[in-house]
C-alpha cells in the first residue's frame, strides 16, 4: 500500500496557497484550489492520494464550511484530515467546523514550526490507522481462507471414513457422494414448498455433510450379517437395526460434538433415518413431524438410491419404478407434502442422479 | 530600499514573517511586491462606497488575513476592527475606521513600491 503524499491546499488567495506549499513542498506533492467547489472536484478525483486537506473558510464560489458540509456528507472525514485554516476566530464557525469533522483549526497569520508539527503529526495518525486496518483486513481474510481450509479438511475426513465403512458394506464410494449431493439438491429444490424448510446453503451444506455419516453405525455389525448373502433372520436384522443407534454412540464420543452443528444433524440422521411417517420404522417408531425434516429427506435419498443400485440379493429398479415405489410406500410411508413434492421435480433428479 | 527598511518604516517582525515563508524571503519579497496590485483592498473601497455589509465584512476579513501573513501589523488590526464592527451591527463606526484603515494602507503601497 503507498502512503498518500499529496496536500491539498485551499484558499481564494495565493499567497495562502504559497506559504502552506512552501511548509510542505519537501515531504508531500501540493495540489491547490481556489474555492470549496474546485476542491471537491480534486478531492474526489485524488481520493486516494490526499493525505490532509487545508481548507479557508471564506472564500468566493463555495467557502469552507459549505466545503466542509459536503466533505462530511460524502464520508471524507474519516479517511482524509481535514484543517481549516483561518483568520476567522468565532466560537460559532469554529464549533460547527469541530462538528462537521475538522480535526483541527489553525489560526492565520500560521506559525510554520507549529503547523508542520500539528499537521503532520495528524497525518501520521491516519496513515499509521489506515495501515493496521489494511494489515486487519490481510489477516481477516488469511482466517476466512484458514478457516475454508479446516472446512474442506474436516469434510473429507468424514467422506474418508464414511466412505471406507460403506465399503465394509460392498458399498462403492459413490453412495456417500450421491447421498451429499441428492441430500443437497432435495433441501434446495424444497425451499419455499415446505412450511419451515427454507434453509440458506451453509445449513444445507451442513445437512449435506451430516447426511454421509447415517451408516457410520454399522462399523459396529458383524459381517456375517452385515455382507450376508441371503435373508436376515429376525434375530440378525434386530442387530442390523442397531447400526442407528450406534451411529449415534460413536457420534457422540467425537470431541466438540455438542458444539458443531454438522454432528448434530449427524446424531438425529444416524438415528432416525429409518422411521417412517406411520411410526413404522426404527430404532423409535416416532412419527409424523416428530421426525426431523432433515432425517426424513436423508431417508428418501437413502432408499432412492439403494433401489436404483444393484446388490447382491436384488437387481438394479429404473428411476420410475424406484419414485413409483417410494411415493407409494412400498418402502415405508414417507411424509404426503414431501412425496408430493418430490414428484414435481422427479424428473430433474432422474437427469443428475439416475445412473442408467 | 531595502528590506531591512521596509520592516522597520512597517513595523514587520521580519524573522517571524520570513519565516512563515519558510525562511524564504524571496518569497515573502514576491508576495509582498505583489500587495499593491491585490485585489481585496479595491473590492473593500467599493464595498464601503455601496454600503455593502456583507461584502465589506469579507473583503475586510480576507485584507486581514492577508496583511497578517504579510507581517503588516497595522493593516491587520485596522481590517479586523471593521469586520468586528459590521459583525456588532456598529454600521456607524465605519466610515471612520475605514479612513484609518486608508491612511495605513496607503503608507504601506507607498513603502512597498519603493522596495528594491
Amino acid at each position: 500500500m503507498k502512503p498518500k503524499n499529496t496536500i491539498l491546499v485551499v484558499d481564494d488567495i495565493e499567497m495562502n496557497r504559497a506559504i502552506l506549499a512552501e511548509i510542505f513542498k519537501d515531504e508531500y506533492e501540493i495540489i491547490e484550489a481556489e474555492n470549496g467547489a474546485e476542491a471537491l472536484d480534486l478531492i474526489e478525483k485524488y481520493q486516494d492520494k490526499i493525505a490532509s486537506v487545508f481548507l479557508d473558510i471564506i472564500m468566493p464560489v463555495m467557502g469552507g464550511i459549505e466545503a466542509m458540509e459536503e466533505i462530511n456528507k460524502r464520508g471524507f472525514v474519516n479517511k482524509i484530515p481535514v484543517f481549516f485554516i483561518t483568520a476567522d476566530n468565532s466560537e460559532d464557525t469554529m464549533k460547527y467546523g469541530y462538528d462537521l469533522g475538522v480535526v483541527d483549526i489553525i489560526q492565520k497569520p500560521i506559525n510554520p514550526y507549529f503547523v508542520r508539527r500539528r499537521i503532520g503529526n495528524v497525518i501520521e495518525l491516519y496513515q499509521a490507522r489506515e495501515r493496521l486496518t489494511h494489515v486487519v483486513e490481510i489477516q481477516e481474510q488469511e482466517i476466512v481462507n484458514k478457516s475454508k481450509e479446516i472446512i474442506e479438511l474436516n469434510y473429507s475426513l468424514i467422506e474418508t471414513l464414511s466412505t471406507a465403512i460403506e465399503f465394509r458394506d460392498c458399498e462403492s464410494g459413490e453412495h456417500v457422494h450421491r447421498m451429499h449431493d441428492l441430500t443437497s439438491f432435495i433441501l434446495k429444490k424444497l425451499r419455499g414448498k415446505m412450511k419451515n424448510v427454507d434453509f440458506d446453503d451453509e445449513t444445507i451444506e451442513e445437512i449435506a455433510t451430516a447426511a454421509i455419516m447415517h451408516d457410520v453405525g454399522k462399523i459396529a455389525i458383524p459381517d456375517a450379517i452385515l455382507n450376508k448373502p441371503g435373508k436376515l433372520t429376525s434375530e440378525e436384522y434386530d442387530i442390523m437395526k442397531t447400526h442407528t443407534v450406534k451411529g449415534c454412540e460413536i457420534l457422540e464420543k467425537i470431541p466438540q460434538y455438542s458444539k458443531n452443528p454438522i454432528y448434530q444433524y449427524a446424531y438425529d440422521i444416524c438415528r432416525h433415518h429409518h422411521e417412517r411417517w406411520d411410526g413404522k420404522g426404527y430404532p423409535d417408531g416416532i412419527k409424523g413431524d416428530d421426525i426431523s425434516i432433515w432425517s426424513q429427506v436423508v431417508a428418501v435419498a437413502d432408499v432412492y438410491d439403494a433401489l436404483t443400485a444393484e446388490r447382491v440379493y436384488k437387481k438394479a429398479f429404473d428411476h420410475d419404478t424406484a419414485i413409483s415405489m417410494i411415493v407409494e410406500g412400498k418402502c415405508g410411508v414417507f411424509n404426503p407434502k414431501l412425496m408430493e413434492c418430490i414428484k414435481s421435480f422427479e424428473k430433474d433428479i432422474k437427469d443428475k442422479f439416475y445412473r442408467a | 530600499m531595502i528590506l531591512k527598511e521596509l520592516s522597520e518604516i512597517l513595523n514587520i517582525d521580519l524573522a517571524t514573517t520570513v519565516a512563515r515563508f519558510g525562511n524564504n524571503e524571496m518569497l515573502f519579497v514576491r508576495f509582498i511586491k505583489k500587495f499593491p496590485n491585490d485585489k481585496t483592498y479595491s473590492a473593500l473601497c467599493e464595498a464601503v462606497e455601496n454600503k455593502d455589509y456583507k461584502a465589506i465584512e469579507t473583503s475586510a476579513h480576507t485584507l486581514k488575513g492577508i496583511a497578517a501573513n504579510l507581517g503588516l501589523s497595522e493593516i491587520q488590526s485596522f481590517s479586523d476592527n471593521i469586520v468586528i464592527a459590521v459583525r456588532n451591527e456598529k454600521y456607524d463606526d465605519i466610515g471612520e475606521l475605514f479612513v484609518t484603515l486608508k491612511s495605513v494602507y496607503q503608507k504601506a503601497i507607498d513603502a512597498i513600491s519603493c522596495l528594491e
